[in-house]
């Protein structure tokens, strides 16, 4: 049984990524987003290690950094990941017909739990195979590759990725037993998605600093961890020492608070799906409505469907929370950007001259990685497609206000970061006018872009909501395209043309390349829009 | 005038022929029953009548205007109900019904007093400003239903309306198709209760493996025995038991 469920959950997964039609183009370009990030997560890890290794080995605590790089993947696989799991395992709409049938509740939630590390194991792969290289590559004696070191990392690392599924989906559970008994779960979601944030900001922003005390205090961070995080370092030093006892050591430490909280877990699991979920009362007022334009009804529509889906919310409106919280960082740290100058140092990044373009560049990502919320929109229309398709309204309006949405929702904060960017350093007023309008540009391309991207690749037999825009194939499309994008243009603008241009003429190309492309987008939108429409089903 | 003329519709899925050469035609005044085994082809057919589902082969008209070349023409006088109505969970039920309202045209006034009248029948008024998330299967097949009434629709096509209605929501449709027949409209609709379709409808087509085996007026198609026995005649299950 416990192999069908797996197999079955399994399937799901292939197919919200790839679709049921398996369309070659489809395969092969999220194929290739993942080669893309494999590439890029190794080429940050890899330097990072075999530098420290090469300092660290000489004091014998070569074990510091590579607890560090995999202690990082646990924070990979757990940040983020809770909001996902609480959606999985208990928010699934396969839950109750599995429930009438004779499966064990454990075993249902065993399928789910399995799920959700296997994507933890793909998602922080980059992790292990950046620590194997990168040590390899650091140790001064040259010694190559170390078979052993290989083994035990990866033991290593199936183990991490075990304890931190656990403890994402113990963090899923506690989720459950205050969402339960919350009206309003976009809201409280977004305030605890926040304090998540804010406790993760922190971290990274004392990052350089913690990065300095490695280079400078290895041995006192050694003892630090040996006390304190022992795990850490019977997982880390196991490796390098070749110390199997160590290892058992760790995977022992791992593995018996997984099976505890498995336990907690799977004896409140049937509890909680049948659980009625708490909806107060509100008495019918009869009033007269006021009567809006298809288009304004369409859009209230998408708008209420954008709010009211706690996932849906903090996946792309997790993008107005970053900036709006860098700027708090940006004020409060008005009269000294020395901190903020080091942690950027690691990418080339001298003083505080170069802070309005990683800003303008900062304000890029963000208002993309938004925009393409509308990659999302036709695969939660799901089960409710026929309500748009069997009512007169025509495609383009449907398009359009599903386009739109980013414009209403997300893009009043991120011309408040600009405007914050505008007040902080000062710019010319050609610059003002840039800032102000390269997030109308960005978002124009991204959200066209996002929507056309859905009307090719879309999913609507989720069984889970996070489904329609974690793991499908046009999410996953333009969201890669977004992050591609960025990173092609500062390495376009480092390496080629910033010895002919300055950085705020290349955004004025990169304004009118959006532009550009924003009309092509428009224009296919209009001719081809309602035929693809038509075809999703 | 036919409201509803299906001429040589044909629905082919890659390698399967989902409906092959269907035509109906379906008048005002009338009540018309489409019965058919499981996979038949009834939903394939009203959601091609709707405009859901896009055909190659043949044509539909709505009133004189073909779905595939005035397809917003033809919906604002006809509404759709599925046999299983999934709604927009995150909205309440009266700003559901305002919606559909607003795409139909409907004046707030007018709206206000089709949407009174329907719920307080199908007893659903006090439950329109609660999430349609939590409403059960038949609360949400009635609040379909009102909104597919909510412009006073010339043609209604339904997909096993009577699916998860209590008996008095059951007589209340029954009465709302009537009514809506008497002022001049149509009904499209399938079924799997026989006994229903027999008292209720004026005429029936069956269909089996996509093609359209008979169809005409009650009477025409029945004769003296029961819709069950034809039925289960023409698909060749009655000489089995």
């Amino acid at each position: 049984m416990i192999k069908l469920l797996l197999g079955i959950r399994m399937r799901l997964m292939m197919s919200a990524m790839f679709g049921r039609k398996k369309k070659a183009v489809g395969i092969g370009l999220i194929v290739l987003g993942f080669v893309f990030y494999f590439i890029i997560v190794n080429g940050m890890v890899i330097p990072a290690i075999a530098i420290a290794t090469d300092g660290l080995v000489q004091n014998g605590i070569e074990w510091v950094i590579v607890g560090i790089v995999l202690l990082a993947a646990f924070c990979l696989c757990f940040i983020g990941s809770v909001f996902m799991a609480y959606q999985q395992i208990y928010e699934s709409k396969d839950n109750e017909m599995l429930m009438s049938m004779p499966i064990k509740p454990s075993q249902i939630l065993f399928s789910r739990i399995f799920a959700i590390g296997v994507f933890n194991m793909i998602y922080a792969l980059p992790f292990l195979t950046g620590t194997v290289a990168g040590y390899m590559i650091g140790k001064p004696d040259g010694s190559g590759f170390d078979a052993v070191f290989t083994g035990l990392v990866v033991i290593d690392y199936i183990g991490m990725v075990v304890f931190a599924t656990m403890i994402t989906c113990i963090f899923a559970w506690l989720l459950s037993l205050v969402l339960g008994k919350i009206q309003n779960k976009t809201l409280i979601s977004t305030v605890m998605y926040i304090i998540f944030f804010v406790g993760y900001f922190y971290v990274i922003f004392n990052l350089q600093g913690f990065g300095d005390s490695i280079a400078k205090n290895g041995e006192s961070i050694a003892s630090g961890l040996n006390t304190f995080a022992k795990p850490v370092y019977f997982m880390a030093a196991g490796a390098t020492e070749h110390n199997v006892l160590f290892t058992i050591a760790y995977m022992a430490i791992m593995l018996v608070p997984s099976v505890v909280i498995f336990w907690v877990m799977q004896k409140s699991y049937i509890n909680i799906l049948l659980r009625k979920k708490y909806t107060k009362r509100v008495d019918y007022k009869d009033e007269v409505a006021s009567k809006r334009s298809v288009f304004v009804a369409l859009l209230q529509k998408e708008i209420s469907k954008f709010v009211g889906t706690p996932m849906y919310f903090l996946n792309y409106g997790a993008s107005i929370i970053f900036p709006l919280l860098f700027i708090a960082y940006l004020f409060i740290k008005k009269n000294d950007y020395g901190s903020l100058v080091n942690l950027l140092s690691v990418y080339g990044v001298k003083n505080e001259s170069a802070l309005p373009s990683i800003l303008a560049m900062a304000l890029y990502s963000f208002t993309s990685t938004g925009s393409v919320m509308t990659a999302a929109s036709i695969n939660l229309e799901g089960k409710n497609l026929w309500i748009l398709k069997s009512l007169p309204i025509p495609t383009n309006d449907i398009l359009a206000a599903k386009a739109a949405v980013p414009f209403v929702c997300l893009l009043p904060f991120y011309e408040i970061f600009s405007v914050a960017a505008i007040i902080l350093f000062p710019v010319k007023i050609s610059t003002i006018f840039l800032l102000l309008l390269m997030p109308i540009a960005t978002m124009a391309f991204f959200s066209q872009f996002g929507l056309y991207a859905n009307l090719k690749h879309y999913k609507l037999d989720w069984i889970s909501e996070n489904e329609a825009f974690k793991r499908a194939g046009g999410p996953t499309i333009a969201s890669l395209t977004s992050l591609g994008s960025l990173i092609a243009l500062v390495l376009l603008y480092i390496f080629v043309l910033s010895e002919y241009i300055d950085f705020y003429g290349f955004m004025w190309i990169m304004f009118g390349g959006l532009v550009l492309g924003s009309f092509i987008l428009y224009t296919l939108l209009r001719a081809n829009g309602h035929s693809l429409f038509m075809k999703v089903e | 005038m036919s409201i509803l003329s299906i001429r040589n519709y044909t629905k082919r899925y890659e390698d399967f022929l989902a409906v092959d050469d269907l035509s109906l035609e379906i008048n005002p005044g009338e009540i018309y029953a489409f019965i058919g085994h499981n996979g038949a082809g009834k939903t394939t057919t009203l959601k091609a009548c709707c405009g859901i589902l896009d055909f190659e082969h043949g044509d539909i008209l709505i009133d004189g205007k073909s779905i595939k070349k005035d397809p917003m023409g033809c919906k604002r006088i006809m509404s759709y109900l599925p046999d299983n109505p999934d709604l927009y969970e995150v909205l309440t039920g009266i700003k559901y019904l305002n919606f559909v309202g607003d795409v139909y045209g409907v004046e707030p006034e007018v709206r206000r007093e089709r949407i009174k009248e329907l719920a307080s029948k199908l007893g659903i008024y006090d439950n329109l400003a609660q999430p349609i998330s939590s409403y059960s299967h038949g609360m949400k097949q009635k609040l379909a239903i009102i909104s597919a009434l909510i412009h006073k629709p010339k043609l209604w096509l339904m997909d096993e309306p009577f699916v998860g209605l209590d008996p008095s929501a059951s007589h209340h449709l029954k009465k709302m198709m009537r009514e809506l027949c008497d002022e001049g409209g149509a009904i499209f609709f399938s079924t799997h209760v026989l006994e229903v379709a027999e008292k209720l409808c004026d005429k029936v087509a069956i269909i089996k493996k996509g093609k359209l085996i008979t169809s005409g007026t009650m009477e025409e198609v029945k004769g003296d025995t029961s819709l069950e026995d034809v039925f289960l005649e023409l698909e060749g299950e009655k000489n089995n038991d």
